[in-house]
């Protein structure tokens, strides 16, 4: 494994908005642009369920961070960590709300030699998957856990996240 | 001989949620339905909102067709409150609209569509030497050498060898409906890998005019795109350029690879220009006005109807002829179950009457799915390239005919023939040549209009809702890459009052009517349509998949259980 560090950084935010709980990586990428600022290099995406499309972002990533519904079977609004090399065969169990896409697309990269070295996903376990524009309290409390969580994880990568400057301070 | 029940759930290599059950007897389908196993409530989501937000909402109904869904809700919108938007507006919008639809094409054909007629393990049993000779007669696209067709197939052969086919895990490989020699089946797999490199490259026009993607900026009264040749921040000469730029990449693919490819495949499949036609009804809303999206007669893709498969004559199209019942599907209405509603009087009430999930069949219940029943004048109607290339054909549009002209020559079959799962495929692909032509026309009067110095993308008379009417509604048309897609909005003080979508899948998804006549999967799956092994519905996935189904529209959603992506369970 080598990581190539003209590759940038892609934080990938995956759902719909529009469905309730499965719109909680959307949202916490939201807050994260709001709340962060981060280092050149790092591409902050909304990647809705953009399917294969998706692809070529992924491939010209470096480090990957998925950010999703993950369905892991536990209480409505957990916290979920995923990585390592057993990530895309986990996900490949269906725990992702997006693995049907997720799971094609990391495959691809794969068979293509182009898959990110490092990739994890966080997520928050979702409740309600249904046409609705809000999100369940619990899951909407996950989704204020992530933009911290997010934080953190890129800094372990030796990213300079820095919080932005509240405008009224 | 006993009927064989056969379920397919979900059906879509990638995107989910549609369930079809069908019966078979003597290797062929007596029968079929189409189940949509997802409601969609969107109707509910925009009540009460801002009408020049709503494109925002609509544009995550799908998570691949948001361009479609945003802007025919800015159309509806621009009806309602009676704005013309500036051409410039027009052209940019019909630039977006038609990458997107060649994007989503190609995409369609090699990454979704292209493995139920290609087998990739016979791929690996190919003379690379023989698969060059053929790609070398074939096109003038420079990939062609034996030796870089020796390296697709290792790629894919190490790959098989690890166990992990992953995405290809699914397929029926060595089914005996699979007709292509081995060096043909090479040669899609190479282009099936070519085509991911190209979409990023040409899909990158909706980034420049939308601002973002997948979902750019769009913006009621025309586009949120400034235009100044010398400034660094807006469209620019360098941007423009590089429109321009992606235009010809993606037209040099359209001719060289997927033209080619279709035909030459196509070649090996003529026996599925017989099958699977249905309906034999046609719709189109039209698509692509050339500097004003009112004037119809400007319409590249022409509007109207083609009945009963008769190309001599087209019928006009009204859209207050556009109702939807519910006998079928998993709602109520106020007038009850035979009723049948306007979008602008729709009714979006859930009321769920079928088995406990997991089903085992559905097919035995009087309703059986969450799509309502889109009729024309009381006819069911197919939507989608086909039915665009049909329409043209029969009015005579002068492009269309040339091509499809073009096309029944080389495979010296009969007009007949279009009526087919095959004629899907070639249509989508004839199609695609087309709109990648028009690409460069509509760039090439863009361009020539700012040098003018027009550079208005705007029109923001009536942006203030203070200008609007107390109430107003519209309807915003849109020929979207999977067929005619309809917004409906009525709006009252300022806000969305009523909101409904009829999209591409709901016309051809649709179940059985009040009078019991099948949707177009439907009506297809029973239109001489063979099935040789239950077990391995291939035949099946074609079909469907010739309609280039997006059932998931924005919701991917998994159940706990399974591994594999299209579950079969036979009885």
């Amino acid at each position: 494994m080598w990581t190539n560090s003209a590759r940038p950084v892609l934080v990938l935010g995956l759902g719909n908005p529009i469905m309730g709980d499965d719109g909680v990586g959307i949202v916490a990428l939201e807050q994260f642009r709001e709340r962060f600022e981060v280092s050149e290099g790092v591409e902050l995406m909304d990647g809705g369920t953009w399917g294969m499309n998706l692809l070529p972002y992924i491939e010209s990533a470096g480090k990957l961070l998925l950010v999703d519904a993950i369905r892991a079977g536990l209480e409505p609004g957990a916290d979920v960590f995923l990585d390592g090399p057993d990530l895309p065969r986990v996900l490949g169990q269906k725990l992702s709300a997006h693995q049907v896409d997720i799971v094609d697309v990391l495959t691809l990269a794969q068979v293509r030699g182009t898959l990110p070295a490092t990739t994890v996903a966080l997520g928050v376990e979702p409740s309600t998957i249904e046409m609705r524009a809000s999100m369940t309290p619990a899951v909407d409390r996950g989704a204020a856990r992530l933009p911290e969580r997010m934080a953190r994880q890129l800094r372990e990568w030796g990213i300079r996240v820095s919080p932005r400057t509240p405008a009224h301070a | 001989m006993a009927k064989t029940k056969v379920v397919v759930d979900p059906i879509t290599r990638i995107e989910g949620h549609l369930r079809i059950e069908a019966q078979s007897e003597n290797g062929m389908i007596s029968t079929a339905w189409a189940s949509s196993t997802q409601f969609r409530g969107i109707e509910t989501i925009m009540q009460g909102r801002d009408p020049r937000d709503a494109w925002a909402f609509t544009q995550r109904i799908c998570g691949v067709c948001t361009v479609v869904h945003a802007v025919a809700s800015c159309r509806a919108v621009e009806d309602a409150l009676g704005i013309t938007i500036p051409p410039n507006a027009t052209l940019i919008r019909n630039l977006v609209h038609g990458m997107q639809t060649i994007q989503d094409h190609v995409i369609h054909f090699y990454h979704l569509h292209a493995l139920d007629w290609v087998d990739i393990i016979s791929a690996l049993s190919a003379d690379p030497a023989k698969t060059s000779a053929i790609a070398k007669s074939i096109s003038p696209w420079p990939n062609n050498s034996a030796t870089y067709f020796a390296e697709v197939q290792n790629r894919v052969k190490t790959f098989a060898a690890g166990g992990q086919l992953g995405i290809f895990t699914n397929g029926y490989w060595g089914h005996p409906a699979y007709k292509l020699p081995p060096e043909v089946n090479l040669l899609a797999v190479a282009h099936y890998l070519e085509a991911l490199d190209w979409q990023k490259d040409v899909i990158r026009l909706h980034t420049i005019f939308g601002g973002k993607n997948p979902h750019p900026n769009f913006l009621v009264g025309g586009m949120a795109s400034a235009i100044n040749l010398n400034d660094t921040a807006t469209i620019n000469a360098a941007r423009l350029a590089d429109v321009q730029a992606m235009i010809t990449r993606a037209k040099r693919f359209v001719d060289e690879v997927y033209w080619p490819d279709v035909q030459a495949i196509a070649g090996f499949y003529k026996d599925w220009g017989a099958i699977g036609g249905g309906t034999g009804n046609y719709l189109t809303v039209g698509e692509f006005a050339s500097v004003d999206t009112n004037d119809l007669d400007s319409l590249y893709f022409p509007r109207g109807i083609v009945m009963n498969r008769d190309l001599s004559k087209v019928y006009p199209y009204d859209h207050t002829l556009v109702k939807e019942g519910i006998t079928s599907s998993w709602y109520e209405y106020s007038g009850g179950d035979a009723a049948s509603l306007h979008p602008w009087e729709g009714e979006t009430v859930p009321k769920y009457t079928g088995p406990p999930t997991p089903w085992t069949y559905l097919q035995d219940e009087k309703k059986y799915t969450w799509m309502k029943s889109p009729r024309y004048d009381g006819r069911a109607m197919e939507v989608g390239p086909l039915a665009r290339m049909l329409v043209g054909y029969a009015a005579g549009q002068k492009d269309i005919k040339e091509i499809v002209t073009e096309l029944l020559t080389r495979l010296d079959v009969p007009p007949a023939a279009l009526f087919s799962t095959l004629g899907r495929v070639g249509a989508r692909c004839m199609e695609t040549v087309l709109v990648a032509n028009q690409m460069q026309n509509w760039y090439g009067q863009l361009v020539a209009r700012i040098k003018n110095g027009d550079t208005k993308t705007f029109n923001g008379d009536k942006w203030d809702p203070s200008s609007w009417p107390k109430t107003a509604q519209g309807y915003g048309y849109l020929d979207a890459a999977r067929g005619a897609l309809g917004h409906w909005v009525q709006i009252e003080d300022g806000k969305i009052s009523r909101y409904q979508c009829v999209v591409p899948s709901t016309w051809n998804c649709s179940p059985r009517d009040e009078a019991g006549v099948p949707g177009p999967y439907e009506a297809a799956l029973m239109d001489h349509h063979p099935l040789l092994r239950p077990e391995q519905p291939l035949e099946i996935l074609r079909t469907i998949h010739s309609f280039d189904p997006c059932m998931s529209c924005g919701v991917h959603v998994l159940d706990a259980d399974g591994h594999s992506v299209v579950e079969v369970k036979v009885q």
